[in-house]
């Protein structure tokens, strides 16, 4: 390693001797790659329940809407989690020339974090959800996170100040933006009020809680898949390519406005939704002002490749960056389109999207890991590459897989949405069967399994390459360094530019302005929709759930209906006419959280209410081909085993009471009674249809429940201004 | 070139299920029958032509250049530079590489050494061409107001496609109704009532009108009347305090007249497992064992007809 002094302060302090941990390093390398094989099988099982719903197994732990959630927590926290600090901690001790702050706070991380995982694994089947995508671990698990997050935060800013390099790199920059705004995402978006151990409610409702989860949505994809990612590719391209990186101006421009402008751009999760116009409006302007930042990343990524061309043809690392820098510029002019309305209008509920976020996913996130880990394995093992054919096979298979998956899905999409949208002449839906535009692109599921497996495989390739490679060397766990410490009094000359006169080498003031950079646009955003009650205009016939419809909704929750059903239903014509009177603001005042959703595989739920018999949602719920021929629901025999939850009632009512929704006080001590009531109430109506069922059973409240959804705005004439 | 072949078989390959469903036939013309085939094909089509012309155009401005470009290499004594490389380094106005050390800074962090090219032109003045959309965006629709926000959209929506089918209705002669509908009889018209049938209606009145959750309807007994226009108007309006919906929406008048016409076929068909009845005594008119047959006959009739159209 070399000690450059920094030559302009012209210091003569002796060299001092130091070591690089490469211990932890290695840690997060394993744990990453355990998870992503782990992870990705989970996704891969849930992408074949599509067409195979017999992979339920038929327990409640293996359903879709559990896994679904296990797979995306586990490829994104602990998959890619995982690779962000095993990049970070590797890069950061050698760009501030410093072994990491403390080693007993880098395994507090590592083990912490690897608890959550645990934890998340264990939760997320067993139905322990909030439900809001991205977050949904509960409440306890919130909280390790936020700690864990804060030890790493903590870990990673004294490292940089004891530094004995001056300046800090924009990776580093990459990395500060990431610590301070992931942070404030998971805290404010997590705010909940817990009714016991496993269980709580989002103090935001409706509109307001869609605002602030697509805020952290988006900007999970944000920052937690982009700004890290793109710290570890201005470290690991230029350091693979052995070339200076390409423009120093567009690494200040791009990371300041990408930071600044991604915050705003969470509402175009919601574009057609019942969010105030002009916050849609903030989100597509904002996403179309997000590609050149984007893109300016990409440009340093690939540019930084110049005059190193001839080596990517021979070299898989190089390769593997290419392709993940070029994925990254694909889904992030792709996001852009997506969020024009007219364009959304056709893509937003289908697996279009499913498609953009695996570009990303896949092409952006899984390459670069891989990148990483073909450089760093064979370096920290001081040995070389086992083999670099099983690295170039690698490559093609994920390529491959890459393209197996998003091509079917895109045309999966286009086609069904298309399916949705078509009409006959005499003004009716030519498929009024939703079920009709999903066997329709069942051959197109089985191809992006395949995609899906394909890419597995290459993981697995990846891996016995990597074993190899170990067990061809030797660990090292420290490396030793030297560089002269930083002298005091240093004030920044004059010559520099004003960027690296403020910022760069002055850590805490890059964090606090990167806050300010990031809090801006989620505050423009979030503050007016909670305050200004014109943004949420209220019905009179709207009100709060029975006790027993709560409780079916918990169950609704628990079984993760929302991964499937929108409860969404847009101003289209083609959605009116399908499913009833477009969704208003003002029906959701009560939903804690909502339950809006972001995908149909299945049709939208918001008007079920009273559409069907309770008998047909009981057959259907025991077997969903009995009432809907070729259906891909899986069967939910445990609801008519399972009694619901009589105990915690109470407790959910106050906790509901607390939360502002208007129970008359001291309701938590009839609610009990009431639900019962209904419950008998139900079961009789069922009986009189030649159903014998215990009004105990957990099916009668999801019944309760999905007979009231969206049904109170038909109890006033004429429907509420919007 | 053989890379770009698979990737247009296996694009060609994802196209087969639209193919497959295009091959639904029915009644209605080839192009209505086949509107979004049609429409995504003319797409694809487009998109394959203008791809091959873009490549052809660029290999020959490729070809051109090279020359150009070898011949003013020659005069500097220098190698000529790449197609590619040359058009790419002049697009984002780069330091050419022999000159890089003038843009070097003295930044190095573990190695990494940083250049400060400029920022690429047509990147710059793409930022702020969607600077200026975003403002333009937002004063066009929330300014001016002269764009529509989601409501208005969504009522010009509604009102354009109430123009468009009162006009098809009206060349089609008037809409049937409850008051105007007739029983068909030809075997298409009762085939198509039963593939409707069985799509919709088969969930809660049994695969032959037994009956299951709904009502069995092939008995003498009928709740709302066992007319034609009695059937026809239940299916309609639905009875949604029992749990029967209103098809209107989801059904045009002539598919409810279809399969208003083969549930009228159903009675006295006697299938497996029927469900108690309910409702009153229905006698119809001429009612007899011989409609017994025949429907039965039809049933059989529907089938073939079925498995040709999967």
């Amino acid at each position: 390693m070399e000690a450059t002094l920094d030559q302009k302060q012209g210091t003569t302090k002796a060299v001092e001797t130091f070591y690089y941990d490469n211990a932890i390093v290695r840690n997060f390398l394993i744990a990453s790659v355990i998870f992503g094989i782990i992870g990705m099988t989970v996704g891969l099982l849930a992408a074949m329940q599509f067409f195979w719903p017999e992979l339920s197994f038929g327990l409640q732990y293996t359903t879709f809407g559990r896994i679904r959630p296990l797979h995306t927590n586990a490829v994104i926290f602990a998959f890619v989690g995982n690779g962000i600090f095993a990049g970070v901690y590797y890069s950061l001790q050698r760009l501030c020339k410093t072994r990491m702050f403390s080693d007993f706070l880098s395994k507090i991380h590592f083990w912490g974090w690897q608890l959550i995982i645990l934890s998340a694994a264990i939760t997320l089947p067993l139905g322990i959800t909030s439900s809001k995508e991205y977050a949904e671990l509960e409440w306890p698990i919130d909280i390790a996170i936020a700690l864990i997050w804060v030890v790493f935060g903590i870990n990673m800013m004294a490292t940089i100040i004891k530094r004995r390099e001056r300046h800090i790199y924009v990776a580093i920059w990459f990395y500060i933006a990431t610590f301070v705004t992931v942070a404030m995402l998971h805290i404010v978006n997590n705010i909940e009020l817990p009714v016991t151990l496993f269980k709580s409610y989002s103090v935001y409702a409706g509109v307001q809680d869609a605002l602030i989860q697509w805020w952290y949505g988006h900007n999970a994809v944000a920052f937690f898949l982009t700004t890290p990612y793109l710290g570890l590719m201005y470290y690991f391209v230029p350091k693979a390519a052995n070339r200076p990186v390409y423009s120093y101006r567009l690494s200040i421009v791009h990371f300041w406005a990408l930071i600044f402008i991604y915050i705003w751009a969470g509402p175009h999760h919601l574009l057609y939704n019942a969010l105030p116009d002009w916050a849609q409006s903030l989100g597509t302007v904002f996403s179309v002002m997000l590609i050149a930042p984007s893109w300016g990343g990409m440009l340093n990524g690939l540019l930084t490749l110049r005059g190193a061309w001839d080596r990517v043809r021979e070299d898989p690392i190089l390769k593997f960056m290419v392709v993940a820098v070029t994925a990254y510029g694909m889904s992030t002019f792709e996001g852009p389109m997506l969020s024009l309305k007219n364009f959304n209008a056709v893509t937003h509920f289908t697996d279009w999207i499913v498609a953009h976020v695996h570009v990303g996913g896949l092409g952006w996130n899984g390459f670069l890991t891989f990148a990483m880990l073909y450089y760093l394995v064979p370096r920290m093992w001081g040995t070389k590459l086992y083999s670099k054919k099983l690295a170039n096979t690698h490559f093609w298979i994920g390529t491959l897989g890459i393209i197996f998956y998003v091509m079917p899905l895109y045309w999966a999409g286009l086609t069904q949405s298309l399916m949705w949208k078509q009409f006959t002449p005499e003004g009716t839906l030519v498929y009024s069967n939703f079920l009709e535009t999903v066997t329709q692109i069942l051959p197109m599921y089985m191809l992006r399994a395949l995609g899906g497996t394909l890419y597995l495989a290459g993981v697995i390739v990846m891996v016995v390459n990597l074993v190899k490679t170990a067990k061809s060397g030797k660990f090292i766990p420290e490396v030793k360094a030297e560089a002269a410490p930083l002298s005091k009094g240093y004030q920044s000359p004059k010559s520099d530019g004003w960027h690296r006169r403020i910022f760069e080498w002055r850590p805490v003031n890059m964090l606090i302005w990167s806050l300010v950079a990031v809090a801006i646009g989620g505050a423009v955003e979030i503050i007016p929709t909670f305050l200004v009650e014109s943004n949420v205009p209220t019905i009179a016939s709207v009100k709060p759930y029975t006790p027993l419809e709560l409780e079916g909704r918990d169950i609704y929750i628990r079984e993760g209906c929302y991964t499937c059903h929108s409860q969404m239903i847009r101003p289209f014509r083609s959605e009116t006419e399908r499913y009833g009177e477009y969704a208003k603001a003002g029906e959701f005042v009560y939903d804690h959280p909502f339950q809006w959703g972001s995908k149909r595989t299945g049709p939208d739920l918001l008007r079920i209410g009273g559409k069907y018999p309770h008998s047909w949602h009981y057959y259907h719920m025991l077997d969903p081909r009995s009432m809907s021929p070729g259906s891909i629901m899986p069967p939910y025999p445990w609801l008519f085993e399972q009694d619901w939850d009589k105990e915690t009632l109470p407790a959910k009512i106050s906790a509901m009471q607390t939360l502002g929704v208007p129970y008359e006080d001291g309701y938590e001590n009839d609610a009990l009674g009431d639900a019962e009531s209904q419950a008998m109430k139900i079961a009789s109506e069922l009986k009189s249809q030649d159903i014998t069922v215990s009004s105990d059973k957990e099916i009668v409240a999801l019944i309760a429940y999905l007979q009231r959804m969206g049904t109170d705005i038909s109890k006033v004439d004429g429907v509420a201004e919007n | 070139m053989s890379k770009l072949k698979y990737i247009f078989m296996v694009l060609a390959g994802m196209g087969l299920p639209l193919v497959t469903q295009a091959q639904d036939a029915s009644d209605a013309s080839f192009y209505e029958q086949n509107q979004l085939e049609i429409v995504l094909g003319i797409a694809v089509l487009t998109v394959v032509v203008a791809l091959v012309a873009l490549i052809t155009a660029l290999y020959a401005i490729n070809t051109i250049l090279n020359v150009k470009n070898a011949a003013e290499a020659e005069a500097e004594g220098r190698e000529p530079l790449g197609f590619w490389a040359n058009f790419w380094d002049r697009f984002n106005s780069a330091v050419p590489l022999e000159e890089e050390e003038t843009v070097m800074t003295d930044h190095a962090y573990d190695g990494i050494r940083e250049l400060d090219n400029r920022l690429p032109p047509w990147w710059l003045y793409g930022f702020y061409f969607t600077i200026l959309f975003g403002v333009g965006y937002l004063i066009y629709f929330h300014v001016t107001g002269a764009g529509d926000l989601s409501a208005a959209e969504y009522d010009k929506e509604m009102a354009r496609a109430e123009e468009e089918v009162q006009a098809y209705l009206a060349s089609q002669g008037g809409l049937i109704d409850e008051s105007s509908v007739e029983l068909l009889t030809a075997d298409a018209e009762i085939a198509a009532g039963k593939e409707i049938f069985m799509a919709n209606c088969a969930a809660c009145h049994g695969m032959n009108g037994e009956g299951t959750v709904g009502p069995n309807l092939t008995d003498k007994y009928w709740i709302h009347g066992g007319d034609i226009k009695s059937i026809f108007k239940t299916i309609k309006y639905g009875v949604p305090a029992k749990g029967m919906i209103p098809w209107e929406s989801q059904l045009g008048p002539s598919d409810m007249q279809k399969v208003a016409s083969y549930i009228y076929t159903l009675e006295g068909t006697n299938p497996p497992n029927p469900k108690d009845p309910q409702g009153d005594l229905f006698e119809r008119e001429g009612a007899s064992t011989d409609s017994t047959e025949a429907a039965a006959e039809d049933t059989t009739e529907v089938k073939v007809v079925l498995e040709a159209g999967m």
